[in-house]
């Protein structure tokens, strides 16, 4: 079976940084998986879905999606765009429009499609991410939740088979959390793939079916969360003893 | 006040309105109270319009009369100006004189009457403008542009300005009060130095955010263009007549002898 998208060997120096954000870095995403990226800050998360989505194209090593390298063409990044979505860490940092509406058609309308099927699918990632009812709302006058939920929105409305997400859920309550869960369950239901960069390893060991943990730029391990956890070598990566204790 | 405008103009009850509509009607009255030059013209729509506004559009009194309260000061400024005149020469014909030093200041009987006609106008203008703004959200008045066939990159522009500015704005005030919290603003030498860096710093945020923005769009597809959606808009059934009893109002007001 082919990877939905692959990475092998791959490497990326920022420019003007001394050091490379990630080095030698392989990794096979299939589809209907649940992923969470693992790392203390600087471990080269969000360089890693940037890589991913195409959003910087590594210098050593080659990206696969479906079998077929990344072609870094206009038309070869679009093909990427509509099969892996990313969001970012801060919705205030996706959210460029005024209107919800708006913002959330975006995506859909440089996709290419007609007008008809764009609002189509507006419709269906709002009900997907249950902001229908703040359609017609502008997007600075909601909550954190809300905000998270409708940057989410207008990345589904893309209708990618393969969500890479930022630390989309850092900064919220428990309850926003849980419905941000939800819409990632959801899009696994119906066979596609979420790859979640976090530092909560409740979530993680709830949620996941597999962990990736990066240190300054290489993988460390992939494994189920439970064989994750049983190397202390390991554990010492993802969070300080204290946390671990009990 | 720019967000208290923001609010309203999002939760008023002319909020789905076509943005024509309101334009239609706020740019007829402004353009009557330019041409016909007559006080009794721009007192008549100053209270249209501020009647539209509270009792049509259910804005509150308060909002509207701070809106206006505040263009009146800097229009105070320019009839005061306009009314006044400063000579050398003691005045000869004045309802009101002054000496200042080796100077007179002095109302005359029509400079006051060209300034209350300039007031008058300013006012009109002013109050329909307001009904503008406060029912209809820049969002509106962007995609109205746009119906008009603006250029596209004023259009992006006037969009991500709008976004960048509540964006700003939040970054400011909890800039400001993690300053005031470390006594940044204790006296007057610290409030100098925190305000220059929270000037600089702002910059830097600014650009961060605008480099992040860029990003964003380029992972959701984005090779040059915004596009959207446009909005879905109602008509207004009564606003067109209402249009039109204050059109014919002003120019009756206008014309009769
Ligand atoms: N825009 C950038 N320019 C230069 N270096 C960067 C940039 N973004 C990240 N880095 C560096 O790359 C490394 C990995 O960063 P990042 O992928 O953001 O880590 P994480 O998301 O795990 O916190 C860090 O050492 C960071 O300092
Ligand atoms: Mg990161």
């Amino acid at each position: 079976m082919t990877a939905l998208l692959a990475l092998e060997a791959v490497s990326y120096q920022f420019p003007g940084s001394p050091t490379p954000a990630l080095r030698a870095v392989s990794l096979q995403i299939s589809a209907g998986q649940r992923i969470v990226v693992l790392g203390r800050n600087g471990a080269g998360k969000s360089t890693l879905l940037l890589l991913a989505s195409g959003l910087a194209r590594p210098q050593q090593g080659r990206i696969w999606l479906n079998g077929a390298p990344v072609d870094y063409s206009r038309p070869g990044l679009r093909r990427l765009r509509q099969h892996v979505g990313l969001v970012m860490q801060s919705p205030d940092e996706q959210l460029f429009s005024a209107s919800v509406w708006q913002d959330i058609s975006f995506g859909p309308l440089n996709l290419g499609l007609s007008a008809e099927a764009a609002q189509q699918a507006v419709l269906e990632a709002a009900a997907m991410c249950d902001v229908t009812d703040l359609l017609d709302r502008p997007t600075h006058a909601l909550s954190g939740g809300q905000k998270a939920r409708v940057a989410l929105a207008g990345v589904l409305a893309m209708r990618p088979r393969c969500l890479l997400v930022d630390e989309a859920t850092s900064g919220l309550d428990l309850w926003a959390r849980q419905q941000v869960v939800q819409v990632f369950d959801r899009l696994v239901a119906q066979g596609g793939t979420v790859v979640l960069a976090t530092h909560d390893l409740a979530l993680a060991r709830r949620w996941a079916d597999l962990v990736v943990v990066l240190h300054e730029g290489q993988i460390v391990v992939v494994a189920p969360p439970a064989q994750a956890w049983a190397d202390p070598a390991v554990r010492a990566l993802i969070a300080p003893p204290e946390v671990w204790e009990g | 006040m720019l967000r208290v405008i923001d609010r309203y103009a999002f939760a008023n009850r002319l909020r789905a309105v076509d943005p024509a509509q309101k334009a239609g009607l706020a740019v007829l009255v402004i353009l009557l109270c330019l041409t016909l030059d007559r006080p009794l013209v721009g007192w008549l729509a100053l209270g249209w319009m501020l009647a539209v506004a509270i009792w049509y559009a259910r804005i509150p009194w308060r909002v509207v009369i701070a809106v206006l309260g505040a263009e009146s000061t800097f229009l105070a400024l320019s009839v005061i100006g306009v009314a006044m005149s400063v000579s050398f020469d003691q005045p000869v014909a004045a309802r009101w004189m002054t000496s200042l030093g080796p100077l007179w200041l002095s109302v005359s009987n029509e400079s006051l009457q060209t300034a209350l006609r300039l007031l008058s106008r300013a006012l009109g203008s002013a109050a329909a403008l307001n009904v503008l703004i406060l029912t209809t959200p820049l969002v509106d008045l962007i995609e109205l542009l746009r119906r008009l066939r603006a250029p596209a990159l004023l259009i992006e522009v006037m969009t991500l300005s709008y976004r960048a500015i509540f964006v700003l704005l939040d970054t400011l005030e909890q800039m400001v009060t993690a300053q005031t919290a470390r006594l940044g603003y204790a006296s007057w030498r610290a409030t100098l130095r925190s305000s220059a860096l929270l000037g600089s710093r702002l910059f830097v945020v600014a650009y961060q955010r605008s480099q992040a923005l860029e990003t964003a769009l380029h992972a959701r597809g984005f090779t040059g263009e915004v596009r959207v959606l446009p909005l879905c808009y109602r008509i207004d059934r009564w606003l067109w007549p209402i249009g039109a009893v204050v059109v014919a109002s002003l120019v009756v007001a206008g014309w009769w002898p």
